[in-house]
C-alpha cells in the first residue's frame, strides 16, 4: 500500500513530466509537418527550384523576347500575315506562361506577377481610353485588367485589329503595345533575378510546413490553381456561377481562340509540378514516404482524368460553350473531383494548412 | 513519513506543470496555490463587462444592418447611450450602465455613427472614388472605409482593451482585504477587465467555437483565435488571468503584478497581430483588384490600429511609430491599394513586425 502510494506519487511526476514534453514540444512538431521516413524535403525543394521553377521563368523570359521580335516585325508591317506569325508566338509564350502561373509566392508574390501578366478578363473601355489618351501608369494596381497577355489578346487579336494598326491612332496603338511587352518583360525579369539572386536559398533552405514556408506554398497554389480552373477559366466563362448564364468573351485567351490550350497547359504542368516532373524528388513521392500512396494514386489517376476531360473540348471556348456543354460538364466535374482531393487530402496528409481563402467571417 | 512521500511529488509535479512552459519565473518566487483551468473562482462576477460587450454586439448589428436598410445617427446613439430602450435584449436596456461611459473619444464615435447612416442612404450606389457606396457586400464611403468596422474595431480598443489595461495597471493597488459579497476590491477589479477579454470562463484554446454557440468568445475573445493563434494569444492571456486570480486569493502580488504584465503585452500584440493580418491581406495577389476585400480589411486595420491609442506605459511601439501608422491607415484607401509594390502598407507592416516579433 505504502509502495502503491509512492507509485502513484512518481507517476503523477512521470505523466506530468511527460505532460510537459509533449505540451512544449507540439508546436515544433506541426511547423515541421508529418514525419516521412527515408525522405529529403530539401532535395525536393531543391528539384523544385532547379529543375522545375527557375527553368519556366528563364523560357518564359525567351519566348516573351520572342513575342516581342514577332510583335515588332508586326507593328512595322500590320497585315494578316504578320499577325498569324504573331499569334503563333503570342499562344508559345502564353502556353509558357502556364508553367510559372503555380509559382505564385516570394518573388512573385512581391511583384503580383499573376495580376499584372494574366488578369482575365480585361477591361477593353479603359484599354481603348489608354490608347486615345496616351496617358497610363500601368505600374498602378488599378491597372491589372489594363495590361499583360490579356491586354494584348485584345489588342492585338480582337476583330478589326489590323486595321486599327492602320488607323487614326495607329501610333498610340503601336506605343501601348510596346508598352506592354515591356512590362511583361521588366516583370519576368525581376522575378527570375530574385530567384537566382535570393529567393532560390530562402526556398530550398527551409523545409518547414507551416503558413509561409515553401511546402505550404506548393500545396496550396497547387489547390489555388485548381480552384482558377473550376472559377475563372472553365466554371464561370460557362455560367456555373450565374445560374447557367454564360460570358464567353470572359474566357482566357478570348480573342486569340487559345482557352482550351491554355487550360490544358496549366493542368498538364500541373501535374508535372506535382510529380516534380516524375524526378523521385516531387510532392507525390513525398506523398509516398508519408505512408499515402493510395491517395498519391488517386491524385495522379485524377490528373488524367482531368486532363484528358479538357482536352475533348475543341477550342474555341468560346463557342464551345454552347456546342460542347456536356464535354465540359465532364470536364468540370473531374476538374471538382482534383480539386478536392488536393485542397482537401493532400492538404491534410502534408499537415499544410489552406491559407489562401481568409476566413474573416466579419 | 514515507506515507507522504507521494504528496511533494504531487506538488512538484504540479508545479511542473504550472511553470514548464514560461521561462521567466523562479520557482522560489511562488507560493503554492493551485492555480485552477477554468475561471470558476469562488464569487467571480464580471456581469457588466459582459454587458457591455453585448451592448457593443448590437450596436455592431445595427451598424452593420446599414447594408440593407436605412439607419439614423440618433439610434446608433440610442445604443451607444443606452436611452430609449434600444437593445433586443431587455436586460441590457434595465442594467443602469451604458458604453459611452467607458469609451475614450466618444465624439470620435459618434462622427462615425453619423457617417454610416449617411451611406446607409447610398447602399445602392456602386462606389467609385470619391463616391459612396457598395462594393460586393461592403458599404464605404468616399475613401473606401467602413464605418461600421471602425467602430466595432475601434472601440475594442477605446473601450474593452483601454479598460482592461487601465485597470490592470492598477489592480495590486487595491483593497485585498475587505471582503463584500464574497470577493475584495482586487478581486472584482480582476474579474472586470477579464470580463472585457469575453471568453467562456472554460475557454480552450483547442476548441473551434461554433457561432451559434451560445457561451463562445466575443470581440477580443473571438480575435484570440482569428488574428492571435500564431502568438499563442489565446493560451496566454486566458492563463495569466487564472494565475492572476488564484496569486490575488494568496496575496503574492509580485505575481498578480507579473499576470497584469503579461496579459497587457500579449493583448497589445494581438492588437498588433491583427493590424498586420489586416494591413497584408489588401497586398495579397489573391486579393488585389477585389475592392470588397481589400477595403473590408483596411477598415478593420483602420479600426485595429487606433487601439494602440490605449497601450500600456511598457509598450515597445514608439510614439513616432504610432504615429506612422495613424498617417498610413488613414490615408485614403483607394491610393493605398493602387501604390506599386504597396509601399505604405509594406512600411506599416514593417513596423508591425519589427516592433512586436511578428512574422
Amino acid at each position: 500500500m505504502k509502495t502503491d502510494r509512492i507509485k502513484a506519487g512518481l507517476l503523477i511526476t512521470v505523466l506530468a513530466a511527460t505532460f510537459f514534453i509533449i505540451a512544449c514540444s507540439k508546436k515544433s512538431g506541426t511547423d515541421n509537418g508529418p514525419v516521412a521516413t527515408n525522405f529529403d524535403k530539401g532535395a525536393m525543394l531543391t528539384n523544385y527550384a532547379d529543375n522545375l521553377i527557375i527553368p519556366a521563368y528563364t523560357d518564359l523570359q525567351t519566348q516573351i523576347a520572342a513575342l516581342e521580335t514577332a510583335a515588332n516585325t508586326f507593328l512595322a508591317t500590320p497585315n494578316a500575315d504578320n499577325q498569324l506569325t504573331l499569334k503563333v508566338a503570342f499562344r508559345s509564350a502564353y502556353l509558357q506562361y502556364q508553367h510559372v502561373s503555380v509559382n505564385q509566392f516570394g518573388p512573385a508574390e512581391s511583384v503580383l506577377l499573376n495580376n499584372f501578366l494574366n488578369t482575365f478578363p480585361t477591361d477593353n473601355a479603359v484599354i481603348d481610353g489608354n490608347i486615345t489618351k496616351g496617358t497610363y501608369n500601368l505600374a498602378q494596381n488599378s491597372s491589372i485588367d489594363q495590361q499583360g497577355f490579356p491586354a494584348l489578346d485584345y489588342v492585338l487579336f480582337s476583330p478589326g485589329a489590323v486595321a486599327k494598326f492602320n488607323g487614326t491612332e495607329a501610333a498610340k496603338r503601336k506605343k501601348y503595345t510596346e508598352d506592354l511587352l515591356a512590362r511583361m518583360k521588366t516583370l519576368t525579369k525581376t522575378v527570375l533575378d530574385n530567384w537566382n539572386n535570393t529567393y532560390r536559398a530562402q526556398f530550398t533552405g527551409n523545409t518547414r510546413s507551416d503558413a509561409g514556408s515553401p511546402i505550404a506554398f506548393l500545396i496550396n497554389q497547387f489547390a489555388f490553381e485548381m480552384d482558377q480552373m473550376k472559377g475563372p477559366r472553365i466554371g464561370w466563362p460557362f455560367g456555373k456561377q450565374s445560374g447557367g448564364t454564360q460570358f464567353p468573351e470572359n474566357t482566357e485567351g478570348y480573342n486569340a481562340g487559345i482557352s482550351v490550350a491554355l487550360a490544358v497547359e496549366n493542368l498538364t504542368n500541373l501535374k508535372r509540378m506535382f510529380t516534380g516532373n516524375n524526378s523521385g524528388k516531387g510532392t507525390s513521392d513525398y506523398l509516398v514516404a508519408l505512408n499515402q500512396k493510395p491517395l498519391n494514386d488517386d491524385v495522379l489517376s485524377q490528373f488524367d482524368k482531368a486532363i484528358n476531360s479538357l482536352k475533348a473540348i475543341p477550342d474555341p471556348l468560346s463557342t464551345a460553350l454552347t456546342n460542347n456543354k456536356t464535354e465540359i460538364e465532364a470536364a468540370y466535374r473531374e476538374v471538382q473531383l482534383l480539386l478536392t482531393l488536393i485542397k482537401t487530402d493532400v492538404a491534410s496528409a502534408t499537415g499544410v494548412r489552406i491559407t489562401y481563402q481568409d476566413t474573416d467571417g466579419d | 513519513m514515507k506515507n507522504y512521500l507521494h504528496y511533494p511529488l504531487a506538488i512538484l509535479a504540479v508545479a511542473i506543470l504550472a511553470t514548464a512552459c514560461s521561462k521567466d519565473e523562479s520557482e522560489d518566487t511562488i507560493p503554492q496555490y493551485d492555480v485552477p483551468a477554468t475561471y470558476n473562482f469562488e464569487g467571480a462576477n464580471y456581469l457588466t463587462s459582459t454587458q457591455r460587450v453585448k451592448m457593443a454586439l448590437e450596436l455592431n448589428a445595427y451598424l452593420g444592418s446599414a447594408n440593407t436598410t436605412d439607419i439614423t445617427a440618433a439610434k446608433a446613439n440610442d445604443y451607444f447611450n443606452n436611452t430609449n430602450a434600444p437593445f433586443a435584449d431587455a436586460t441590457l436596456n434595465t442594467s443602469g450602465i451604458n458604453l459611452a461611459a467607458k469609451t475614450a473619444n466618444g465624439d470620435t464615435f459618434k462622427g462615425y455613427f453619423t457617417q454610416r447612416a449617411a451611406n446607409s442612404l447610398v447602399r445602392a450606389t456602386p462606389a467609385a472614388p470619391g463616391v459612396a457606396g457598395f462594393y460586393g457586400n461592403r458599404l464605404v464611403d468616399g475613401k473606401g472605409i467602413e464605418f461600421n468596422q471602425a467602430v466595432a474595431k475601434g472601440m475594442m480598443g477605446a473601450l474593452f482593451f483601454k479598460e482592461a489595461v487601465n485597470i490592470l495597471n492598477n489592480v495590486a493597488n487595491a483593497d485585498n482585504n475587505t471582503v463584500t459579497n464574497g470577493t475584495t476590491a482586487m478581486q472584482r477589479q480582476w474579474d472586470e477587465a477579464f470580463g472585457y477579454l469575453s471568453v467562456p470562463n472554460d475557454y480552450d484554446t483547442a476548441k473551434v467555437y461554433a457561432n451559434t454557440d451560445p457561451i463562445r468568445p466575443l470581440l477580443w475573445g473571438g480575435y484570440l483565435a482569428e488574428r492571435g493563434k500564431g502568438i499563442q494569444a489565446g493560451g496566454v492571456i486566458f492563463n495569466a488571468f487564472l494565475k492572476g486570480r488564484a496569486a490575488i486569493g494568496a496575496k503574492d502580488y509580485v505575481v498578480v503584478k507579473e499576470q497584469a504584465a503579461i496579459i497587457q503585452d500579449k493583448w497589445e500584440q494581438l492588437i498588433a497581430a491583427a493590424a498586420l493580418a489586416y494591413t497584408t491581406i489588401p497586398t495579397q495577389s489573391v486579393n488585389v483588384g477585389n475592392l470588397a476585400t481589400q477595403f473590408h480589411a483596411l477598415s478593420e486595420g483602420f479600426g485595429f490600429i487606433s487601439c494602440f491609442e490605449y497601450r500600456s506605459a511598457r509598450t515597445k511601439l514608439s510614439n513616432a511609430d504610432f504615429q506612422t501608422l495613424k498617417t498610413i491607415i488613414g490615408t485614403d484607401f483607394y491610393i493605398l491599394i493602387n501604390e506599386p509594390g504597396f509601399a505604405k502598407l509594406v512600411q506599416a507592416q514593417n513596423i508591425l513586425k519589427a516592433t512586436y516579433g511578428l512574422q
